[in-house]
């Protein structure tokens, strides 16, 4: 073993010497899998405190998010006046956000599963978003989360609309790279139901076509239940005070505040500077140490307030998310000086910046790509 | 269209509104116990039978049947954040809000004990289990030891007003008159009812009861051969009275409380794959998921290594344990079946 003493994994809290930095690349076999036992260690101790203040939060925000819209949709109906609409979008945006980021993503993670309650579970939830919550739950869950950023592998480098990474080849249609990202932005949900569909597997062939209409079918089918409940039955009742057409403009206005938002944070967790790609080489034969030290290169944080970890579903901890997919989402501001800390010793660079920061430097990459 | 019809109506309508969730959800928040997953009830009263036992009686929600005096039912508690379900059996009467008479005597149960408290919600199964009195009892014999009085009460509890006439012996075997469960109340039935005749034996005080002697059990009732009999506790208690019945030539009605599966770790396994039809063995270093694949029956999975929940297979009985935290699963629900084996048995909806 070649580790200083302030490297042992026996006091990794203390502080870190200033040292010469390691390169991530260059751990040896022996150091990842200390990594490994260090990182496990971590989730480990986590995963055996999950108990009931962890399942009352979860559910206290379940009853914020619900209480949120059902005042958003009551006040949709009398929208007609200014103070209600504005209200109503308010509470409708906040809802939305919070029941696909803090609520949906992560209780499709099977981050709540522990609790083993069928109201609140990997298996049962449906969130209020065009993509139907079982094919999301394999492009990302499965395909996004092993194969994170390894190109070729990981289809959200791009979202296959998009050149996002240097080494994907340059073709002429990357040129509307800043014009398809402006149209993905407002569209987020019905980009995210299309994309999982999985058409580019169709046309490769590697998709059966059945599969591909089946996937298809059960996207039409919850679009058009998404589409009625928001643009047609809510209007219609608000019509009955006037308020038809101020509502059809407050859902819209929801709808459009929440894909912003959730394609901002998004898009500020794997493309911001500092957030590397792989190859498949690079990932062959890859151990947990491996697999650690990729999800961590890979990814990168938001910094920033409470608030603003509530609103994006602590996918700004988006380092810590990927390490511990299923690791309760409250938990993951408390693992993260830890996980920082750890990541230093290891040379490892742990990527973070205020919001504006990372939305900037996404979209820098969105334009740059555009060209060769 | 009668009332569930017009409920379900109006679900369905409101359902257009809360899609995809359903709307019962939203219902919960102004304090429904309807329930789009579960059956629930909620706590009305505690009640301390003695030093280490509460009677918890709760109202039960849509989806809920009236029990049979003598039925169990299996509860969900949340314990730790984790919902944890076992039947108890349901020490009320029938056709009144039912309600459970429990020990404190593991994870559950002491739980309930020490911390329920009116308001809490219960999650609920419909009520079960053939220990259930004949259409016309005629002489009865019950043989109660511990907390296997708990069906027999709501047995009495609904037998006695309903035909004062009968003739029923209670032989209750417990530790001391501290520890017996519903003393006061048998007495108070006694004093009201005749046909009803208690027979205490405090073990502390008497030593063993030896059910398997035909002589010591007619001391205290001489015509036991004569009547139908019913027993409960303890496995070993029930299973004495058992060959004491099988003797004389009269199987008595069982409830057995403590039937445990012996569970073991690392050690070779099996699973059963309900809707295949077929159980594979799973050797010592094998995942449940790497059994099914070897034995040619592919189950769904994606990581292989624990974090993206794909492979998820609903378990309807036995134990599994999770190979990366060294936890036992006993509570049936999804199971990761690429990180856990089974503990030594276990049976999947699959």
């Amino acid at each position: 073993m070649t580790l200083t003493p302030t490297t042992s994994p026996a006091a990794p809290a203390t502080s870190p010497e200033p040292r010469t930095p390691r390169d991530p690349l260059q751990l040896t076999e022996q150091e990842l899998d200390e990594l490994a036992a260090e990182l496990d260690a971590v989730r480990d101790e986590i995963f055996s405190q999950r108990g009931s203040s962890d399942a009352r939060y979860i559910r206290r925000v379940v009853a914020l998010q619900r209480s949120l819209e059902l005042t958003g949709r009551a006040c949709m109906l009398f929208s007609r006046h200014r103070p209600l609409w504005w209200t109503g979008v308010g509470c409708l945006s906040v809802g939305k956000i919070l029941e696909n980021m803090e609520i949906g993503h992560n209780v499709l993670h099977g981050q709540w599963d522990w609790m083993n309650d069928k109201e609140i579970h990997s298996t049962t939830w449906e969130w209020d978003f065009v993509a139907p919550s079982a094919g999301w739950q394999r492009t990302h869950n499965e395909t996004h989360h092993t194969w994170t950023n390894v190109l070729g592998k990981d289809r959200d480098v791009g979202y296959n609309v998009l050149r996002m990474d240097p080494a994907q080849p340059w073709k002429p249609v990357n040129l509307l790279n800043p014009v398809i990202n402006l149209v993905l932005a407002p569209a987020f949900e019905w980009g995210i139901a299309i994309y999982d569909v999985e058409l580019d597997q169709f046309f490769a062939g590697t998709k059966s076509g059945r599969a591909t209409f089946e996937d298809f079918k059960r996207v039409m089918r919850k679009l058009g239940r998404q589409s009625a409940k928001d643009f047609v039955v809510s209007p219609l009742l608000a019509s009955l005070t006037g308020s038809g057409k101020a509502s059809v403009k407050g859902f819209l206005a929801a709808n459009v505040i929440r894909n912003v938002w959730a394609h901002a944070v998004i898009f500020c967790g794997h493309f911001p500077d500092g957030a590397e790609t792989f190859t498949e080489e690079d990932v062959e034969n890859e151990s947990r140490g491996h697999w650690y030290r990729r999800q961590a290169m890979g990814s990168a944080n938001i910094d920033g307030s409470r608030l603003m970890h509530f609103m994006s579903g602590n996918l700004s901890f988006q380092i810590e998310h990927h390490l511990f997919p299923d690791m309760p989402s409250n938990r993951l501001a408390q693992i993260a000086p830890r996980v920082k800390e750890i990541c230093h010793r290891y040379g490892i660079q742990y990527t973070s910046g205020p919001l504006p920061r990372q939305v900037f430097q996404a979209w820098r990459k969105v334009v740059r790509l555009a060209l060769p | 269209m009668g009332l569930p019809g017009i409920t379900r109506f109006l679900r369905t309508a409101a359902g257009v509104l809360t899609y995809p969730q359903d709307p019962r959800s939203f219902a919960q928040l102004f304090g429904s116990l309807s329930s789009a997953h579960y059956t629930r009830g909620r706590i009305t009263r505690v009640h301390r039978e003695t030093p280490d036992t509460v009677t918890v009686c709760f109202t039960a929600g849509e989806g809920w049947i009236p029990h049979r005096a003598g039925q169990w039912a299996r509860i969900g508690v949340e314990v730790d954040g984790k919902r944890i379900w076992r039947p108890y059996s349901l020490s009320a009467p029938e056709h009144g809000d039912p309600s459970i008479t429990v020990k404190a005597q593991g994870t559950v149960s002491k739980h309930l004990v020490h911390r329920a408290a009116p308001g809490d919600v219960l999650y609920l199964e419909r009520p079960e289990g053939q220990f259930i009195l004949p259409e016309m009892p005629t002489e009865l014999l019950f043989m109660v030891a511990g907390s296997g009085i708990t069906p027999v009460m709501s047995m009495l509890r609904t037998l006695m007003p309903r035909r004062p006439d009968h003739d029923v012996v209670l032989v209750y075997v417990s530790r001391t008159q501290e520890s017996c469960i519903f003393h006061e109340e048998i007495l108070e039935l006694a004093d009201q009812f005749e046909g009803l005749r208690p027979v205490f034996w405090f073990t502390e005080e008497r030593g063993r009861l030896d059910v398997a002697d035909p002589r010591a059990v007619g001391a205290l009732c001489p015509d036991h051969q004569a009547r139908a009999t019913y027993a409960c506790g303890p496995d070993s208690f029930v299973t004495t009275v058992e060959h004491l019945g099988e003797a004389s030539g009269h199987a008595p009605v069982v409830e057995r409380f403590d039937v445990t599966r012996a569970s073991a770790s690392g050690q070779p396994g099996e699973v059963s794959l309900l809707r295949s039809g077929i159980t594979v063995s799973v050797g010592e270093r094998d995942t449940i998921l790497e059994a099914a694949e070897r034995a040619e029956h592919p189950l769904p999975h994606g990581c292989r290594m624990g974090i993206c929940h794909s492979c998820l297979v609903p378990m309807t009985d036995g134990a599994v344990t999770n190979i990366r935290t060294g936890e036992l699963h006993r509570e049936p629900g999804p199971v990761q079946t690429c990180v856990t084996r089974p503990a030594p048995y276990a049976t999947f909806d699959a």
